[in-house]
């Protein structure tokens, strides 16, 4: 399931939960818990938009209004290769 | 058993994780008899207590709230370690009714130790607050596992959940749970690791659950496996391993396969995917064409609103503040030296003073601005719109620092450092200065009105257009020619649109109104006193002055633009600070103005042909010196930097004559009013 929504996120361009969420029948709240695995096994990695840091950090924080309350992922060359390797056929076999 | 006392005493261990109301059900069930330490050789809290019930002692051990149970912390070691090696008879897990996602996967990794397992929902009342319609019976059919309801803070349920946990402890052959299974293509992996193991796992482990932790890559199980296997059974299973280091999300995903299927048969609602609010407006917000058509509607009602309610009143304080201001500046200063009394008036009021006037339009915008990101839209902004950036070999992420732009070129230009791709970073850095800032809708908003009246917004909103369709031009042959670029997908997990928050607004507009002030007051102020000086002196009037005979040395570029010295002059200085594309004009054609000011002069000496070229050139024009910097800093490189500033020179001159000769060709706005 983790490796279908790897591939369902990245199938088109860029994907949001909600829409990942209806297409894989399950939850947003479930989508966005099996991404958070997807990055904590690396294959995901979070990542800002618009900023690169926390808006405390930030020098143009008082001229921005910017607050990042999304949560964005991209996918991290470990991610990249799975989908590679699944894509030319997974070996699966001991 | 491995306790003497064990006859007559149940240990029941409470797990869950955090703030799920866990220790709120340990408190209720165990009273006053609870023991606080620490778990031997741990800094982890180790709360105990006990109880009678039945005639039965029962002893309640508080496990540390965790997420999973794959030591990733102390505290899932602990758990775990517990309800291994400590046996208890009975887990009662808590889990969160309003969040039972998270929790459920939990329960995945409680399922698969030997120990029986009862389910707590606590937080129903909150679960139903939030409209969803949890059935408690239907889980526990669907999990073959003893559900109970609960509102812990309440003490509701607290009981209930206690005879269960003891039936279950007296008649543990009776648990049979739905567990779940490894996703298929990384069952035969799992089975050959697990017989690799077979009968050389020490109690109390399982070779089961040894060999789903190997697949999950679970080291402190590893470091264990390899102690107790023979050399070879363990490198058969450590080159299994390497082999297959993705098993991990066949193990996880089946995990979540299985929460999906008994979420799908016990929440009555909301069902799953029935329609929220921000459902309901994310249909259309990051729908393809309407999401689009969204965008672009918000955008016109962004500038209309600048142009509508700014424009006004800019022209008010005009006519209002700074006009009278300076005709009684003249009267005071009448028995000063003509030069100081010219300086005042023309230099520093007719100049300075002038752009000080933008105040409103850019307090409108940058509310506009505010309330869009406030609101939660522009995130959804930034989604729509990486379609359309990926054909200019960007993606969605180059979004926000573009749109960021439409405040200031600045921050724009520094967060594209979000970017991961150097081609992306680079494209972005130098497609940045063609967004126009709101210094640059300032000027466009003073400028129109005065040659354009009743067409000023749709004239204006033709140069924002315009900006932004040679920003897209040149992004995409950027990325045909020089960069290549590629695109990178993201995921995005938009937030819940809220109601904006004054303070947050007031806060950003009062920042950024602030920034204007202090760049008015310095920079603007300096050169605004210079360009009165040089068109001041040596004093036989402002077209003997050093400016024009500076000005007049660009004359054959001006004719081509349709532009005299002074708008050249004036188009120049622009590279200081935007704002001073005004204040030059203002001290340049508004000197001697009287009352009529800068607005009637220039109506009166420059034709619309004239203006729309110096328009095109301004709103196209190399970045102000602030941007330039900065583009210099992200970019590490002086050459990128020239690069970016020769584009956008050369874009200028070239929309400008363009402009300018096409209405000429046209015979249009070549004569002023």
């Amino acid at each position: 399931m983790l490796e279908r929504l790897l591939r369902l996120a990245t199938r088109s361009g860029s994907a949001e939960v909600a829409t990942l969420a209806r297409d894989l029948e399950v939850s947003p709240r479930q989508v966005a818990l099996m991404l958070e695995t997807l990055e904590h096994r690396g294959y995901l990695a979070q990542t800002g938009i618009g900023c690169d840091r926390p808006c405390a950090a930030c020098p143009l924080r008082a001229a921005c209004p910017r607050e990042q309350r999304e949560r964005v992922w991209a996918l991290t060359p470990k991610g990249a290769r799975l989908l590679a390797r699944s894509a030319g056929g997974r070996a699966t076999a001991p | 058993m491995s306790e003497p006392a064990r006859a007559r005493e149940i240990v029941v261990a409470l797990a869950g994780q955090p703030n799920v109301g866990k220790s709120t059900v340990f408190n209720l069930l165990t009273g006053l008899s609870q023991h606080v330490g620490n778990w031997p050789g741990k800094t982890v809290e180790r709360k105990e207590g006990t109880l009678e019930r039945d005639h039965v002692c029962v002893r309640v051990v508080d496990l540390p709230g965790s997420y999973a149970l794959s030591a990733n912390s102390e505290e899932e070691r602990v758990a775990r370690d517990f309800i291994l090696r400590g046996q208890p008879d009975v887990v009662v897990m808590i889990a969160d009714a309003s969040a039972l996602e998270r929790s459920l996967y939990l329960l995945t990794e409680l399922l698969v130790l030997p120990v029986p397992v009862v389910l707590g929902l606590n937080m129903m009342d909150l679960a139903e607050s939030q409209g969803i319609e949890l059935e408690p019976h239907v889980l526990e059919a669907a999990l073959r596992v003893p559900v109970v309801p609960l509102v812990a803070r309440r003490a509701l349920g607290v009981s209930e959940l206690l005879d269960a946990a003891l039936r279950l402890a007296r008649a543990p052959q009776d648990f049979s749970p739905v567990r779940p299974e490894i996703a298929e293509p990384h069952r035969a992996v799992l089975a050959r690791v697990r017989a690799l193991l077979a009968a050389r796992v020490p109690p109390p482990y399982r070779a089961e659950w040894v060999a789903l932790k190997l697949l999950e890559g679970d080291r402190e199980i590893a470091a264990l496996a390899r102690t107790w296997l023979p050399a070879e059974a363990w490198q058969e299973i450590d080159a299994l391993l390497r082999r297959h280091e993705d098993a991990v999300l066949d193990v996880a995903g089946g995990r979540y396969e299985w929460i999906g299927r008994m979420l799908r048969a016990a929440v009555k609602r909301p069902r799953l995917g029935q329609l929220t609010l921000t459902d309901r407006l994310d249909r259309i917000a990051v729908h393809p064409l309407w999401g689009m058509m969204l965008l672009l509607a918000v955008f016109a009602l962004v500038f209309g609103a600048t142009f509508l309610l700014g424009v006004p009143l800019q022209e008010w304080l005009n006519v209002a503040v700074v006009l009278p201001l300076r005709d009684a500046l003249r009267a005071a200063l009448a028995d000063s030296p003509a030069w100081l009394m010219a300086l005042i008036a023309d230099g520093v009021l007719g100049g300075a003073g002038l752009v000080l006037t933008f105040l409103p339009i850019l307090v409108v915008f940058f509310a506009a601005l505010a309330l869009l990101e406030e609101t939660g839209y522009l995130a959804r902004a930034a989604y729509v719109m990486d379609r359309f950036m990926h054909v200019l070999g960007l993606h969605g992420k180059s979004f926000l620092p573009l749109f960021l732009g439409f405040g200031c070129n600045v921050p724009a230009v520094m967060g594209a450092r979000v970017i991961e791709s150097r081609s992306g970073r680079l494209l972005t850095i130098l497609l940045a200065p063609l967004v126009p800032c709101s210094a640059r809708l300032a000027v466009l908003a003073f400028l129109v009105p005065v040659f354009f009246h009743a067409w000023a917004l749709p004239v204006a909103l033709a140069f924002v257009v315009a900006n932004l369709v040679v920003l897209a031009a040149v992004g995409v042959v950027l990325n045909h020619t020089l960069f290549r670029g590629e695109h990178a997908a993201f995921i995005m997990e938009l937030p819940l649109y809220r109601l904006p928050a004054a303070a947050s607004i007031a806060r950003f507009v009062g920042a950024n109104t602030l920034a204007f002030l202090r760049k008015a007051g310095g920079l603007i102020l300096a050169f605004a006193a210079i360009v009165w000086a040089l068109g001041y002196f040596p004093g036989q009037g402002l077209e003997h002055s050093f400016l024009a005979r500076f000005g007049r040395a660009l004359a054959p570029l001006g004719s081509l633009l349709g532009l005299d010295w002074r708008m050249l002059v004036a188009l120049l200085t622009s590279f200081v600070a935007k704002e001073n594309a005004v204040a030059t004009l203002g001290i340049l054609y508004g000197a001697g103005a009287g009352g009529a000011g800068l607005t009637a002069s220039l109506a009166a000496q420059v034709a619309p042909a004239s203006a729309l070229s110096f328009l095109a050139a301004t709103m196209l024009f190399i970045p102000c010196a602030a941007t330039v910097a900065v583009m210099r800093q992200e970019t590490g490189s002086w050459r990128w930097t020239l690069f970016g500033v020769c584009i956008l020179l050369v874009i200028a001159l070239l929309a400008a004559i363009l402009v300018y000769q096409g209405c000429r060709v046209l015979g249009f706005g070549l004569t002023h009013a």
